[in-house]
């Protein structure tokens, strides 16, 4: 009953959230005006208000309401396979590979992804995907040497330093322009995905979602240890694999598309684990999706409202809202049920 | 009574720091310089002095150079500067806008060095690059400085920033001058630092004629406008980064342009130090009328379109500019836009005048922008 009542908490909340996000942004539209703006056009010319409303803020707020639940179920999903609380895709260094191969194609290729048009998009999805492909595989290489999963999460910073590594230097090499854009791109942007791309991201972000619900049982039993959950008849390898495909999938379509959105997959699982006090990922998986896309409706507002006239970049919002969350796990660490 | 005497010897400590500080040698005596407002130049017995304002506390000096022509004799009791030996005849260039001036100038060949090489068009250097006769030396806030040393420059040409530090540089003996032009506000103060690189290479007359030349083309371009133009067309400049759509502040050198060419610009009122960070909102809530829309950007292998525009971002498409193709565009990949359009504000202006007045500039080429197709 309390899970019902909070789920259907967060569900109201991240509503009105997107509804904040269509009402707010750096310009007053009147409420009047939006509503008659979206109950339809009176004219076959877009007004001002309609392309503000539909080009500008609905694709904003869709992409957030999507990012937020992909980041964060990917963080939940590393966290219960790792058996690391600190597990995510920017601390994997799924993060840093999806970046390396963005940053392949916006300073190696020359030029920004504005001068590529919608096929410049792709590539960078293209090779965001790649990327992170490329670190995943590699963990997945040595997973099967290393039976630590400690020691498979320290691999991954390691990878995700080297990616690092690459991406230093191919901003070194590159043209102003190039890296101007990548250094924005990295500042992390809900509002550049166009209703012209927005069918793709919503495409690989779902088929990534739903691989994720399905991923529940054999999770469960992963908590219980590998041991015990091969005895129950879970394929470790074969989960391992599925695992670290999805968050790869969701990890290179979101950084692709939105840049590397820092703390949310870190962050998220453990404000669901807080709230829903469970460990049983048939309640967590779908909480961390709803107070994921909850968290980065409230960032994306946060970066319209608290200046007039500028957005603040996304990256600037995120820490803030989510690196208290990890200090208050780390110092409570002994208090907070999920641990013990 | 305390009190006053306090203030009027803080009055006095103050007046005397700040008369201290400008203690300028050049602008007291010669009015050479009309637009710029950033460097002076003064003839004195047997030497020149060249001073750079500092743009970020004009109340203080930037540098202070010493000319003194390689045939004369060192002066005694030279004022405190830097002294440089003129004509320099090794120059280590850092920004594409010092190629076209020294271009401009005939002293192309005295490059030796380059930051910064994929900026610059200029067959000349880039064939030199290629042939090993000129250095490429990299990154300009961060020079290979074992090439810089090998090159054996007699002068290095930067453009400062706020809180630059040189490093070794500074301590490498090579005078360092500091050419800040792109802090000036207008176009022809921007354009009269050509008397700036003339007097390191005592080519002070072709700079004063190269300026008065440019300025007049300029001047007359912008009566002829003023004179003809009925209506002033509006201007929307530049697109979104990231988030963020920049526009130039309405005391700005892009704005003096504009107002120049005969346009309404957006944002004239509006008075900031460098650009306005600006929503995509609050740009398309004022600006979706726009009449031109024009901007600068990069692509090695062509021209960017209408479409390629629209996928960029899909909104674009809603200006009214996008709508009736007045869309015009500058690649400084292929045109020399850096190189040249600093010191050729007539240029810039007739393109912007023929952008703004097509009927007016009928005749007239494009230098630098191109319509979108």
């Amino acid at each position: 009953m309390r899970n019902k009542i909070l789920f259907l908490t967060f569900s109201i909340i991240t509503f009105c959230l997107f509804i904040a996000n269509i009402v707010y942004g750096s310009i007053t539209i009147p409420l009047g005006e939006i509503i008659d703006t979206l109950l339809g056009p009176t004219s076959d010319q877009p007004t001002v208000n309609s392309v503000i409303l539909f080009s500008s803020r609905m694709p904003s707020a869709i992409t957030a309401l999507l990012a937020g639940s992909a980041l964060a179920v990917s963080g939940i999903l590393l966290q219960t396979l790792f058996g690391n609380p600190l597990a995510s895709p920017s601390i994997l260094g799924v993060s840093s590979g999806a970046g390396l191969g963005v940053a392949f194609v916006m300073l190696a290729l020359g030029g920004s992804i504005a001068n590529m048009g919608l096929y410049g998009h792709l590539a960078v999805v293209f090779a965001a995907l790649v990327g992170a492909g490329v670190v995943l595989g590699t963990i997945i290489a040595f997973s099967t040497k290393i039976k630590s999963n400690v020691m498979l999460l320290v691999v991954g910073i390691m990878i995700g330093y080297i990616a690092s590594s690459a991406i230093t230097m191919l901003n070194f090499y590159a043209e102003s322009d190039g890296v101007v854009s990548f250094i924005i791109w990295g500042m992390g942007d809900f509002s550049g995905v166009s209703s012209d791309n927005l069918p793709y991201f919503i495409g690989f972000v779902s088929v990534g979602l739903i691989f994720s619900l399905l991923l529940i049982k054999p999770l469960n039993a992963m908590l219980l240890g590998e041991r015990y959950s091969e005895n129950l008849g879970v394929n470790i390898r074969r989960l391992r694999l599925l695992v670290l495909f999805v968050t790869g999938l969701l990890t290179a379509v979101v950084t692709a598309f939105c840049g590397p959105i820092s703390f949310l997959g870190l962050a998220v699982p453990h404000i669901a684990r807080l709230i829903f006090r469970t460990s049983s990922h048939g309640v967590l998986v779908p909480a961390t999706m709803i107070i994921g896309s909850t968290v980065a409706l409230a960032c994306n507002l946060l970066t319209v409202v608290l200046f007039d006239g500028t957005v603040i970049p996304l990256n600037v919002i995120t820490p803030i809202i989510g690196a208290p969350v990890i200090i208050y796990v780390i110092v409570n660490k002994n208090k907070i049920a999920y641990f013990n | 009574m305390r009190l006053r005497i306090i203030v009027t010897i803080f009055c006095f400590v103050l007046f005397a720091c700040v008369d201290e500080k400008r203690e300028t040698v050049g602008s007291k005596v010669d009015n050479l310089i009309t637009e710029a407002k950033l460097f002076t130049v003064a003839q004195k017995d047997g030497y020149r002095v060249l001073e750079v304002i500092n743009p970020w506390d004009t109340l203080n000096l930037l540098r202070r150079y010493i000319l003194v022509n390689k045939r004369d004799s060192l002066p005694d009791n030279l004022p405190e500067g830097v002294v440089v030996r003129t004509p320099v005849e090794r120059i280590v260039a850092y920004t594409a806008i010092d190629i076209g001036s020294l271009k401009a100038l005939g002293a192309i060949d005295k490059v030796v060095g380059v930051c910064e090489a994929k900026y610059i068009l200029s067959p000349f250097i880039k064939e030199s690059i290629k042939n090993g006769n000129i250095k490429d030396l990299g990154s300009y806030t961060k020079p290979n400085i074992e090439q810089l040393l090998s090159s054996n420059a007699d002068l290095i040409i930067t453009s400062p920033y706020r809180g630059r530090d040189y490093g070794l540089i500074e301590k490498m003996s090579i005078p360092i001058a500091e050419c800040a032009s792109y802090m000036e506000q207008s176009p022809l103060g921007r354009c009269e630092w050509i008397k700036f690189y003339a007097e390191f290479l005592n080519k002070t007359e072709l700079g004063d004629s190269i300026y008065n030349d440019i300025s007049n083309k300029y001047t007359s371009t912008v009566n002829y406008i003023s004179k003809k133009i009925e209506t002033r067309p509006t201007i929307l400049p530049d697109k979104r980064y990231g988030q963020v759509w920049y526009v130039s502040s309405g005391d700005g050198y892009a704005a003096t342009l504009y107002k120049d060419a005969g346009a309404d610009y957006f944002w004239s009122k509006i008075k900031s130090q460098g650009a306005i960070p600006l929503s995509f909102e609050k740009v398309f809530k004022v600006a979706h009328n726009a009449d031109v829309w024009i901007f600068t950007y990069t692509k090695p292998d062509g021209y960017i379109t209408l479409k390629e525009l629209r996928s960029e971002y899909e909104s674009y498409s809603a200006f009214s500019a996008f709508k009736n193709k007045r869309v015009y565009g500058c690649n400084s990949e292929l045109v020399p836009y850096y190189e040249e359009s600093t010191l050729r504000p007539d240029l810039l202006l007739l393109d912007l005048a023929k952008i703004l007045h097509p009927k007016l500039f009928e005749e007239s080429t494009f230098n630098y922008y191109k319509k979108l197709e």
